[in-house]
């Protein structure tokens, strides 16, 4: 009776036991499989090569995702990415199909909208189609589209004031493979914000937009700028202690 | 490094006068400076640049008055936009090579210029002019050899900010712990 007993026991606990390994060795295999050792990245601000090709933007964790399958694959925003050094932003869009340019420039395919002084009350709130934004944008880059000037394409960088009035302000090289555009835009033209609310958005009249416009008061992202080493902005004071 | 022009020896006074030019970098971006002595708010300011520091190629005069350098890209400023952006360029003058908008101001007598060093094909020395308007008969100050500095990296490792990624290493640790210790457990009770 008592070696009956015990041996139940016994049995029993072997069986936890195995139970307990399988689990356990599967627990460790997942983790290990999952495992991301942190690795030496390239820097998180850097100079981007305005090529269409996204390799260096290895390092630079994206600053906005959208889902996939929420509007026509070529205007699916997917990811965005910014990142700046000492003489430009740098943005890259990332589409679940294939990026489309206008052949006239408007309408645009693609846009990113840029609240500069963090300020909704001097800015523009609401896009043409009549969505409300929780920024006041002062400026948008717009594009792509073909140039015959330059023989390349070009988004354009619009500035925005209220009451409504825009004009251009430059044009920007835009470049695109596949499913990705890469543009830029010079923060002389910006007026070196230290940190802009943005807002991405595809097809005019503007359907698509990351982050997503959900009613929130939070419908955006917002992008700290390093700050450049020296300011290309006319004031020469910066120069004082810079190595010459 | 900087370069001191003579004071009057503009052709047109003072508002295309440079007197002095400055030249710096941090690895990644090369910033100029041009000190005028008048105002040069209303005047444009081309700076041209030999990347090869190979007269042999490259732009090496503007309307017939010699750079004494071979300019392979082009700082010009786009005078038809409000704002004056700076482009970058590269030559022939003719059928201009627009490489992108960079940044760049002027404010009463100071002109600043910022350029990717990516975007001139981060070049170990520069030979540099500067120029005060898009002639030949303006003042041009240079050219200056620029020794591009390279900043040594710091080193160490950037790590991610990522609880979860800093976390994860040791879970796996806590889970290979536990999976050991069952089988240790397990033996022993056989």
């Amino acid at each position: 009776m008592k070696d009956e007993f015990e041996r139940r026991v016994h049995g029993g606990f072997k069986i936890a036991s195995k139970h307990l390994l399988t689990v356990s060795l599967l627990t460790a295999l997942m983790v290990l499989t999952t495992a991301n050792i942190p690795e030496a990245i390239s820097k998180p601000n850097t100079t981007i090569m305005i090529d269409g090709n996204p390799s260096d933007w290895v390092g630079i964790p994206r600053i906005a995702v959208d889902p996939s399958g929420d509007e026509d694959s070529d205007y699916d925003l997917t990811e965005c990415y910014v990142t700046n050094d000492g003489s430009n932003l740098y943005f890259m869009i990332k589409v679940s199909g294939t990026i489309q340019y206008s052949p006239q420039g408007d309408p645009f395919q693609y846009a990113v909208l840029l609240d500069t002084d963090q300020n909704k009350l001097t800015g523009v709130t609401e896009i043409p189609e009549g969505e409300t934004l929780d920024i006041g944008f002062d400026y948008v880059i717009a594009g792509p589209f073909p140039h015959a000037l330059v023989s390349a394409y070009l988004c354009n960088i619009i500035r925005l004031q209220v009451p409504y009035s825009e004009y251009f302000v430059g044009g920007s090289i835009a470049s695109f493979s596949g499913g990705i555009l890469e543009f830029s835009c010079p923060l002389s033209v910006l007026d070196y914000p230290t940190a802009i609310d943005m807002v991405f958005m595809s097809r005019q009249p503007w359907t698509e937009f990351a982050p997503d416009q959900t009613g929130s008061t939070h419908d955006y992202v917002t992008y700290n700028v390093a700050p450049p080493l020296i300011k290309a902005d006319g004031d020469g004071s910066d120069w004082i202690g810079s190595p010459l | 490094m900087q370069l001191t022009d003579p004071e009057g020896d503009a052709p047109n006074g003072d508002d295309e006068d440079i007197i002095n030019c400055r030249v710096t970098n941090n690895g990644e971006t090369l910033y100029l400076r041009m000190d005028i002595k008048g105002d040069g708010t209303e005047t444009q300011f081309p700076v041209m640049l030999d990347t090869d520091t190979n007269v042999a190629t490259g732009l090496t005069d503007l309307d017939g008055t010699p750079l004494g350098i071979g300019a392979d890209y082009m700082v010009l400023w786009e005078d038809a936009i409000e704002l004056k952006p700076c482009i970058l360029t590269a030559p022939p003058i003719d059928n201009l090579l627009f490489i992108n908008t960079i940044s760049g101001n002027v404010s009463g007598s100071i002109v600043e210029i910022a350029i990717p060093l990516a975007w001139i094909g981060n070049p170990d020395k520069i030979d540099i002019v500067f120029i005060a308007s898009l002639t030949g008969s303006t003042d041009f100050a240079g050219p200056m050899r620029y020794q591009v500095h390279r900043p040594r990296p710091v080193g160490g490792v950037v790590m991610s900010t990522d609880k979860l990624e800093i976390l994860t290493p040791y879970l796996a640790l806590a889970g290979l712990v536990i999976a050991i210790s069952a089988v240790i457990v397990v033996k022993r009770r056989r």
